[in-house]
């Protein structure tokens, strides 16, 4: 997940927020991280939802309908409760819960972890490993960014262009990380 | 109703109403087609709005699934489309963005119980990323402008051609990938084209980043292109009026000249 | 507008200065090579001469065609299109078909050097680069050793960490023999792997003259020394296999000004020594220099960043 199968790199999940966000290495960071966390919520959640509500009851129909409705939900009390009790982390990573609840890789996450068929610690360790992974990639893309601002980049290549080379040339190096387990 | 200064002498040919009907509606066709065409090269989702890449690097391995994306992702968009302009303004304020995404995610899975009876191969094969259109940033983006501006049939054809062109990039990643990685473009296992030396490459993950670069760099080398054309032509038809304003002057001043003689 | 610009900056003679500074580094580095291309053609044969040639002649015209797409004078830049091409030929095995170094050249050029705006902006080194590219796009050529007279068999580093060390000095007839073929004869390996020794002494000469910075090639082998302690086994075969000599001193440090900071630098070597040897174990020993360096140069302005440097000053 975090490597082999990077989450931005490999399973191109969450690819929109990543060309945008990325030109600054701080709140690329902040943002990492809060997209880690909803990761592993996210995990939780629909891990809870399918093995406990939706397969027992033969509803499979009716996953996309309520993943997606209920983490949009939760993420949003989430929010609120943040904002109430942990003001200090919400003004760092709080502001980007409503765009990632509809996130590509929050929400893969969750269908991810439905179609593997792990047990819930699995799950959890292996979407806080995607986490990991995209924090990495974030930080990064986003300080390869900051260095190329400076280049006479030629014409046709300049901003969108150049930062997809610049992610498949990232992908290239993590494909030889064949082996490695996480 | 100023017509009284220029009454006009003669009898038009066509008489005035019908005239006035055509006019209208070929004002109609132009307004609603360019809605529908807006989405294809001006506003093209991927290439101009800069939204959707998601599927169109994790999907576009083969043809056959660029098409079956495609061709998904118009359906659910233009039905919710249609649908939330159609609401439109009476969602209660806050629970808007709910509402959208329900809806969207109830449109994906009809289509995606349809799928399951007719094409269940395709929709295997698009795995986690069919459910993935449910939030693609391009339906959610658009349909809040839907709601806001527009009436359902404007949403309607703004979809089908965001769609359009969404598919029709999708397509052509896809082709690009599937005849260099393998040499066969296949489409529904029949064989439409083939080259004899595969580059492997382009099937792998970095090659769909690479791939999209690539027509990215090359649209914009179309574009400047196309504005330095537009920048000929224009300094052209400047020179042009100049010349012939020179040319007026020096008619007049001759005129005056001769005025003056008399 | 473009000749403009570069008109009154040649007048700047701090920057003609600097432009010959580092071509000098290029045509050194290009000196360090020769030695290793030498003898292995000597061993491979006229078809290593082939590939080698192909590369540099491929990578030196696509230069120029890159130079008159940007209408630059073509003859510029051509220094790092000969490091390019020389490098790139000699880190490919003997068997590559020979559209192989045309089209890598051909990559590493377009994609390493042009698209980044020039030699000086690389981050990720050019053949570093294009070597991975072939590497992942056709894994079977480089899986497969074959020796100069056409047999096949499993490369003495494979063998070395999957059946361990005892197999491994089967494979030669003691430890003293083992070292000497992998010292002056390796014909396992790549084309400018063949000889240790010129490609040590390449390096000294190189970090003598200032061109690369002794800390990082010093850092990644000890790296890499240290974790085969651990595995007991003689460090000797770890270094001396895998093309590691030739990435420790030609590709880890890369063309253009690298992390200033010694923070940086240091973390950098030691990353390096720490991935390879990662995926070494657990993945493809026979690439892992390649996929570790260029990890390496993608985490680089990050090193930088954290040790401080700020990444917006106008290199060079």
């Amino acid at each position: 997940m975090m490597l082999v199968n990077n989450i931005v790199l490999v399973k191109f999940l969450g690819v929109c927020p990543f060309l945008g966000i990325s030109k600054n290495i701080k709140s690329a960071g902040m943002f990492g991280l809060a997209a880690a966390a909803l990761m592993v919520f996210s995990s939780a959640v629909s891990w809870s939802i399918y093995h406990l509500f939706l397969k027992p009851f033969g509803l499979e129909n009716l996953t996309i309908i309520i993943f997606i409705f209920t983490l949009a939900i939760l993420i949003e009390i989430l929010d609120l409760i943040m904002h109430k009790y942990f003001e200090k982390i919400h003004s760092a990573i709080g502001i980007y819960f409503p765009i990632l609840a509809t996130n590509c890789a929050i929400v893969g996450i969750a269908f991810l972890t439905t179609e593997e068929n792990y047990s819930l610690i699995h799950s959890l360790i292996a979407s806080a490993g995607a986490g990991v992974g995209f924090i990495l990639v974030l930080l990064i893309m986003s300080s390869i960014r900051e260095k190329t601002e400076t280049m006479h980049i030629p014409e046709p290549f300049k901003g969108l262009p150049l930062a997809f080379i610049i992610a498949a040339v990232l992908a290239m190096a993590l494909m030889g990380f064949g082996g490695l387990a996480p | 109703m100023a017509e009284d200064e220029e009454e006009p002498e003669e009898e038009p040919l066509i008489p005035k109403p019908i005239t006035d009907k055509v006019k209208a509606g070929y004002h109609f066709i132009t307004d609603y087609g360019s809605e529908a065409t807006r989405g294809v090269l001006k506003n093209n989702p991927l290439f101009v709005l800069l939204l959707g890449f998601c599927p169109a690097l994790a999907v576009t391995t083969t043809l056959d699934n660029a098409i079956a994306m495609g061709a998904a992702f118009a359906v659910v968009f233009v039905a919710s489309a249609t649908l939330i302009s159609t609401i439109g303004e009476q969602a209660p304020k806050d629970y808007k963005k709910i509402l959208y995404i329900t809806i969207v995610a109830i449109f994906t899975t009809a289509v995606s119980i349809i799928m399951q009876r007719d094409y269940p191969n395709h929709l295997e094969n698009l795995s986690i990323y069919f459910p993935l259109i449910a939030v693609n940033c391009i339906i959610l983006g658009r349909v809040q402008y839907h709601s806001n501006q527009t009436s359902p049939p404007r949403a309607f054809l703004d979809a089908l051609g965001l769609s359009a062109g969404f598919s029709i990039i999708l397509i052509v990643i896809s082709s690009i990938r599937e005849l260099l990685g393998t040499t066969q473009l296949t489409l529904n296992s029949e064989i439409l084209f083939q080259i004899t030396h595969p580059i492997p490459f382009f099937l792998l993950a970095p090659g769909a980043l690479l791939t999209i670069a690539l027509l990215i760099a090359l649209t914009n080398i179309t574009n400047t292109g196309i504005q330095k054309l537009q920048q000929i032509l224009k300094e052209r038809k400047e020179k042009k009026e100049a010349e012939r304003k020179k040319l007026e002057e020096q008619k007049k001043k001759e005129e005056e000249e001769e005025g003056e003689k008399k | 507008m473009d000749e403009k610009l570069e008109k009154e900056v040649h007048a700047s003679a701090l920057h003609l200065f600097l432009s010959e500074k580092i071509n000098r580094k290029m045509w050194l580095v290009v000196a360090a090579l020769i030695p290793s291309f030498i003898i292995g053609m000597q061993y491979f044969g006229l078809r290593s001469a082939l590939v080698v040639t192909l590369s540099l002649s491929t990578a030196m015209l696509t230069q120029a065609g890159c130079n008159i797409l940007r209408k630059i004078p073509f003859y510029r830049e051509q220094g790092a299109a000969v490091v390019t091409g020389l490098l790139l030929g000699l880190l490919l095995p003997h068997t590559a078909p020979l559209w192989m170094p045309m089209f890598g050249a051909f990559i590493a050029i377009t994609l390493g050097i042009a698209v980044f705006g020039g030699s000086k902006n690389t981050i990720f080194h050019p053949v570093l680069l294009a070597r991975v590219f072939l590497s992942i796009s056709y894994p079977a050529i480089f899986s497969q050793t074959i020796w100069p007279d056409g047999v096949p068999a499993a490369s003495p580093l494979t063998v070395l960490l999957t059946k361990g060390q005892q197999a491994f000095l089967i494979l030669f007839e003691d430890s003293a023999s083992a070292l000497s073929f992998l010292f002056f004869e390796n014909v396992s390996g790549l084309i400018g792997e063949v000889n240790a020794l010129v490609i040590l002494i390449g390096g000294v000469i190189l970090i003598f003259a200032r061109v690369i910075d002794f800390k990082i090639p010093l850092l990644y082998l000890a790296t890499i020394a240290i974790f085969s302690l651990f595995m007991n086994h003689n460090p000797l075969y770890h270094l001396l296999t895998g093309s590691l000599l030739l990435g420790a001193f030609f590709l880890a440090p890369t063309f253009s000004t690298t992390s200033q900071k010694n923070s940086a630098k240091i973390t950098y070597g030691i990353g390096c020594g720490l991935l390879t040897m990662l995926i070494r174990v657990y993945s493809s020993p026979l690439e892992a220099v390649f996929f570790a360096i260029l990890f390496m140069n993608a985490l680089s302005p990050l090193l930088d960043k954290i040790a401080g440097e700020k990444l917006n000053e106008m290199q060079d």
